[in-house]
C-alpha cells in the first residue's frame, strides 16, 4: 500500500491566509500543490491528479461546487477524494457538497487537528481502494499469462494431414472473458473458409467472412 | 498543532496585508450597493479571521455576510463594526512586524563562480515545479537557486520569484522563469 507521506494534496482557496494555515499544518506530512482559483485547480488536477483535494466553495470564477462536478466528470479525477472546506455552514450547502461528489465537508473556522485527522482518513481509504484495484489488476495480468500459455503457437501440428493452412496470432484479452476473434479473408482463402467455428467466451466477436 | 511562532508570524502579516484590501473592497461594494459582492467579501473575511482565531472580527464579518445574503439594504452599521474589529486586529498584528521592515530576499550564499548551465538546470527544475503548482518542489528549487552566486539582475529576479512562490502566484512566477531562461547564454554544443 502507498506510503501516505508520498501523497500529494491540492489546496484550492482564493484567500491566501487560509492557504497559509493549511500549508503550515500539512507541509511536513504531505506533498502540496496550491491553486488560488477554480480554473487553476482544474488545470492542475487534469495534468497531475492529486491524491486528495481540499476545496473552498465561494471563489471568484468557477465555484467549488462546479469544480467538484467537473472533477467527477473527468476519468482522471473521478475517484480523487474531495474535502470541502468552507465558511458556508448551512445544511443545504453541506448537502449540495456531497451531492456534487464531495467526500467530506468541514466548516471554517476549522481545527487543524480535525483537518489532519480527516485528511489522513480519506487518504487511507483511497490507499486501500487503490491497493485492491492494483491487486485485481495484478491477478488479471497473471490470468492473462496463464491463458497465453494455453494458446498454441505452432499450427502446423494442428493441421498436419489436412488441407488447412492456418496462420494466426492469438493473444488473450486484457480482461478475463474478453477474448476477441477476428478472422480476416485472404486473397486465396475463400475455398478454405467454408467452415469456421469460433468457440469463445466472448464479449465481442467479429468474423470477416469471405464475401461473394 | 505543529505550527511554530516563527511560522505563524508571516501568516498573520499576510493575513493583515491581504484582508486589509478585502475590507477596502467590502466598503466599496457596500457604497456601490452591490450586496452579492459584499456578501462574498464578508464571507472571505469571516473565514480567514476565524482560522487565525480573530473571533470578534469573524463574528462581525459573518453578521454582515448574513445581512447581505438576506438582502438588508442598510449595511453601514455592520460595516462600521467590521472595520473597527479589523483595525484592532491589524494593529495587533502590526506589532509583529520586524523593525527593519519588509523581509528581504536571501543573498546568494556560495562564493564559487556559477556556470550558466547550473542556473539553467535550477530554473528548468523550478519551471517544472511551477507548472505543477508544486509547493514543495518550487521551494526546493528556489533554495537551490539561492545557493548559487548569481549575477545581480538574476539575483533580483530570484527575490521576486520567492515572493511570488510564497504568495502561490505560480503563473506569474512561471513567466519570470521563462524570461530568465531566455536571457541565459546558449550552451555550446561542444
Amino acid at each position: 500500500m502507498k506510503d501516505l507521506s508520498e501523497s500529494r494534496l491540492l489546496i484550492v482557496d482564493d484567500v491566501k491566509s487560509n492557504v497559509d494555515v493549511l500549508v503550515e499544518a500539512l507541509r511536513d506530512e504531505y506533498k502540496l500543490s496550491v491553486a488560488l482559483n477554480g480554473e487553476s485547480a482544474l488545470k492542475n488536477a487534469a495534468t497531475h491528479p492529486p491524491d486528495l483535494i481540499l476545496l473552498d466553495i465561494l471563489m471568484p470564477g468557477i465555484d467549488g461546487y462546479e469544480v467538484c462536478r467537473r472533477l467527477r466528470a473527468a476519468p482522471a479525477t473521478r475517484e480523487v477524494p474531495i474535502m470541502f472546506l468552507s465558511s458556508l455552514e448551512e445544511v443545504s450547502n453541506k448537502a449540495l457538497g456531497f451531492e456534487v461528489g464531495g467526500n467530506d465537508y468541514l466548516t471554517k473556522p476549522f481545527e487543524i487537528l480535525e483537518v489532519k485527522a480527516r485528511v489522513r482518513s480519506l487518504l487511507k481509504a483511497k490507499a486501500y481502494s487503490d491497493a485492491i484495484k492494483e491487486e485485481m489488476a495484478s491477478e488479471l495480468r497473471i490470468a492473462r499469462e496463464i491463458q497465453q500459455g494455453f494458446l498454441p503457437a505452432d499450427y502446423t501440428t494442428c493441421t498436419a494431414g489436412t488441407e488447412l493452412d492456418i496462420h494466426a496470432v492469438l493473444q488473450p484479452a486484457r480482461e478475463v472473458g474478453g477474448d476477441h476473434y477476428e478472422i480476416l479473408r485472404t486473397a486465396t482463402a475463400e475455398s478454405s473458409l467454408s467452415w469456421v467455428t469460433c468457440l469463445a467466451r466472448v464479449s465481442r466477436r467479429r468474423c470477416l467472412w469471405p464475401l461473394p | 498543532l505543529g505550527i511554530t511562532f516563527e511560522s505563524l508570524r508571516p501568516m498573520y502579516l499576510r493575513f493583515a496585508d491581504g484582508e486589509r484590501k478585502t475590507v477596502e473592497k467590502l466598503r466599496a461594494t457596500i457604497i456601490a450597493g452591490n450586496a452579492e459582492e459584499a456578501r462574498r467579501h464578508a464571507h472571505a473575511l469571516a473565514g480567514a479571521a476565524g482560522n487565525l482565531g480573530a473571533d470578534e472580527f469573524r463574528a462581525a464579518a459573518k453578521a454582515l455576510e448574513i445581512a447581505a445574503k438576506e438582502g438588508r439594504s442598510n449595511l453601514d452599521d455592520l460595516l462600521r463594526e467590521v472595520e473597527q474589529r479589523a483595525t484592532i486586529v491589524f494593529r495587533a498584528i502590526g506589532g509583529l512586524r520586524s523593525p527593519v521592515g519588509a523581509v528581504t530576499p536571501t543573498q546568494g550564499g556560495a562564493q564559487a563562480p556559477v556556470e550558466p548551465r547550473d542556473i539553467r538546470r535550477s530554473l528548468e527544475r523550478l519551471k517544472q515545479a511551477l507548472a505543477d503548482s508544486d509547493l514543495n518542489s518550487s521551494t526546493e528549487a528556489l533554495q537551490d537557486l539561492a545557493q548559487l552566486s548569481l549575477p545581480e539582475p538574476v539575483h533580483r529576479e530570484v527575490g521576486r520569484l520567492r515572493e511570488l512562490v510564497d504568495g502561490y502566484e505560480y503563473d506569474e512566477a512561471k513567466e519570470i522563469v521563462q524570461q530568465l531562461l531566455a536571457g541565459l547564454p546558449q550552451e555550446s554544443s561542444s
